[in-house]
């Protein structure tokens, strides 16, 4: 029972712990929302130059040939035009097609996409060696620790992302085929809305919980990289296994709370665009759109540093 | 004077109900069933409403379907397992859904759509194409017409278990015109997912025809010959040459310059602008010329009547050229040559060429090149819209980083 409440206690204390720091030190988690800023906006300025001269689909976008209705949309220009082509951006859709994105897997996307997205895990690699060196170590600031800790932590982070892509893309190509591509069918032709609910259920559960246990394992790696300084990715992800064994509830319960917050953001969310009723349009959906970013990449930051201060907690507790 | 009256009762997982239709004097009443599992009956008077509109709207316009239940069946999304029968209408349903889609509408508007050709018209088999693109056409002027301003864009998320209407997407007209739209026109190609002979490239052409047609010569015009047609060939066999006949009457129009070209996959329609110059000329105005191209080998020139010497006959295919002192020209051309040059003089220089600016002929294989812009538009709803396009790439990333 003591070892129980000491985990769920030592759960929360992480959490909270991490969400401190990044309410007190709002200039990290706005050095990531600025990165994926940075990362998205030369395309999306491509793409508005080109829709400026509106003869076809816009080049980033990588599409066919161009439906009757948006090219009269594109050559109106109409306050609207936001409304035609991607409604999954804004609002409750955005999650949804997120959450649904991860389980079906992401349809196929133009080159420029594919590209910018690699970048985007590439550049996170080496802020993750930043926000984590500062979350760990507290008193080392400034933008030279920054650098420091980018040059010094941000090969093996890139490492460790690509190992870990390795294996979600194992993940996709191997077991989801099996489990949902083959499942799934089976679930559509059962009469029963209970049984169907159920099992469809259990084989997103069964996929789902395997990528977050990779996702678990490669930030766990990533705490022990920076609170050991072991550069050797072997190593750290046997250290990142044995503290995924010793503290498998209190991770566990991290990810039951970071998620609770997630769909209790979600359903807010929800609820009030539904109860709204209000079509979003023009800069307000701009500035909707970024927000909701926003508290994605604070999420994710959250997530990291929970498991760090977790790592930190059960790395001390051991050398005891 | 039209009424709907209802009477059903409950019993088991199905609802029976009948449709009590009051027409010109005689009453007809028609049974609809409706089968529902037990997580969609709380929806059974969105069915029953949906049902009767749809079934008024279109006896209203093709006659009334010959007397015999009809069977809605509402089968889960995706379902296999279910077959389809010529007097069950399939409806497949969302697991979750909300309010706001009307998906069911759809599916239903589809499949009664197919009743009331393939029940009351019968088509030679090598013809069925021909029925395809008439349910199709069907399809989009009865969900147009049913669920305008009160419908939306329904992403399916998780194979789609779940679908959300999102409130910010419509799928109603534009602005400029009051007929269905291009997402109104895939959300029928989708609810028309288990009538193949209705998605064949043949059917699909023919489709395109038949609204290009209708942007031609009208709407009223073409509807009512789509609606005489249909009481006229009612339990006769019907020919592409029949509707021909139909439309040719009722519009008081020679068609033949369109027909049977329109339906032949193999022609192939393409105008658009080939170059444009604009440039100031000594006494301070600007001089422009533009080239407009017929790309493709069919012809569009809105008459049977051939050139007369080096005048030309028919004035289809429309031109558009808009100038920077805020002049706009309205050109036309018989889209008979291979090109055709527009000069223009003007006080401000020439911002843009359109050809076909009101997107009349739907069949043309290539929108993207009709129209070349010398100035770009105003930025801001390029800005705003390439900014929301930004986020959802910001979304993806997230997703895709979030689990390495």
């Amino acid at each position: 029972v003591t070892s129980a409440s000491s985990a769920i206690a030592q759960s929360f204390r992480s959490v909270a712990g991490a969400l401190s720091f990044l309410l007190r030190h709002p200039a990290s988690w706005l050095l990531a929302y600025l990165v994926t800023l940075a990362l998205a906006l030369p395309l999306a300025a491509a793409l508005a130059q080109s829709i400026a001269l509106a003869d076809g689909y816009p080049s980033p976008l990588g599409r066919g040939a161009i439906a009757v209705d948006a090219w009269m949309r594109l050559r109106h220009q109409d306050g609207w035009l936001v409304d035609e082509f991607l409604p999954r951006t804004l609002g409750f859709a955005a999650p949804l097609d997120s959450l649904s994105v991860l389980m079906e897997g992401p349809s196929p996307q133009s080159a420029a996409v594919i590209l910018a997205t690699v970048a985007f895990a590439v550049v996170w690699s080496g802020l993750w060696a930043v926000v984590l060196t500062r979350m760990a170590r507290r008193r080392e600031r400034g933008w030279r620790a920054a650098w420091r800790a980018a040059r010094t932590l941000g090969a093996p982070m890139l490492l460790i992302t690509a190992v870990a892509a390795a294996a979600v893309l194992a993940l996709y190509v191997t077991l989801r085929p099996a489990l949902i591509d083959r499942v799934l069918p089976l679930v559509a032709s059962e009469r029963d809305a209970g049984v169907a609910l159920v099992i469809r259920g259990a084989a997103y559960a069964a996929f789902g919980s395997l990528l977050v246990l990779l996702s678990v394992m490669s930030d766990l790696a990533r705490a022990h990289l920076v609170l050991s300084g072991d550069r050797s990715v072997v190593r750290i992800l046997a250290m990142a296994l044995a503290t995924l064994r010793g503290a498998f509830g209190s991770i566990t319960l991290i990810c039951l709370l970071i998620l609770t917050l997630h769909l209790g953001w979600l359903i807010g969310y929800g609820v009030a665009e539904v109860m709204a009723g209000a079509r979003l349009g023009g800069w307000r959906a701009v500035a909707a759109a970024q927000l909701i970013v926003i508290a994605r990449v604070g999420l994710r930051l959250l997530w990291g540093g929970s498991l760090l201060a977790l790592t930190q907690h059960h790395t001390r507790a051991a050398s005891r | 004077m039209r009424t709907v009256s209802w009477r059903s009762k409950t019993q088991s997982a199905a609802l029976w109900l009948a449709l009590t239709f009051v027409a010109l004097g005689h009453t007809q009443t028609r049974d609809v069933i409706l089968q529902l599992p037990r997580s969609e009956q709380s929806r059974a008077a969105q069915y029953r409403d949906a049902a009767a509109r749809a079934v008024e709207f279109l006896d209203a316009w093709l006659g009334p379907l010959p007397d015999g239940a009809i069977t809605i069946q509402a089968v889960p999304w995706g379902s296999a397992a279910v077959p389809t029968t010529p007097a069950t209408l399939r409806v497949p349903h969302h697991r979750f859904t909300l309010a706001g889609d009307r998906s069911m509408e759809r599916f239903l508007v589809a499949g009664l759509a197919r009743r009331y050709w393939f029940e009351r018209v019968r088509f030679a088999p090598e013809e069925v194409w021909l029925a395809g693109a008439l349910v199709r056409f069907t399809t989009v002027r009865a969900v147009h017409e049913l669920v305008e301003s009160d419908h939306y864009d329904s992403p399916q998320f998780f194979g789609g278990a779940l679908a959300y209407p999102v409130r910010f997407a419509p799928l109603t007209s534009d602005w400029w015109e009051d007929r269905p739209g291009a997402a109104t026109f895939a959300e029928a190609a989708a609810v028309l997912a288990d009538q193949p002979d209705a998605l064949t490239p043949r059917s699909v052409r023919a489709e395109r025809a038949l609204l290009t047609l209708e942007r031609f010569v009208g709407r009223p015009a073409l509807e009512s010959a789509i609606g005489e047609f249909a009481r006229r060939m009612a339990g006769r066999r019907a020919r592409a040459s029949d509707l021909v006949a139909v439309i040719d009457e009722v519009t008081g129009r020679d068609l033949s310059w369109f027909f049977p070209l329109a339906f032949d996959e193999r022609a192939r329609y393409d105008y658009g602008v080939a170059s444009v110059e604009s440039r100031p000329t000594d006494d301070g105005q600007y001089a422009s010329r533009v080239v407009v191209r017929r790309f493709g080998d069919a012809i569009f020139s809105g008459t049977s009547q051939p050139p007369r010497g080096v005048f030309e006959e028919g004035r289809a295919v429309e031109l558009l050229a808009s100038f920077a002192d805020g002049t706009a020209l309205r050109e036309h051309w018989d889209g008979r040559a291979e090109t055709r040059v527009f000069e223009f003089v003007s006080r401000g220089p020439l911002l843009s060429v359109t050809a076909d600016p009101d997107a009349v002929l739907l069949l043309d294989e290539n929108w993207a090149n009709n129209q070349q812009r010398l100035a770009p538009h105003s930025r801001a709803a390029a800005v705003q819209w390439s900014l929301l396009w930004m986020a959802w790439l910001q979304h993806l990333m997230l997703s895709m980083t979030a689990l390495v």
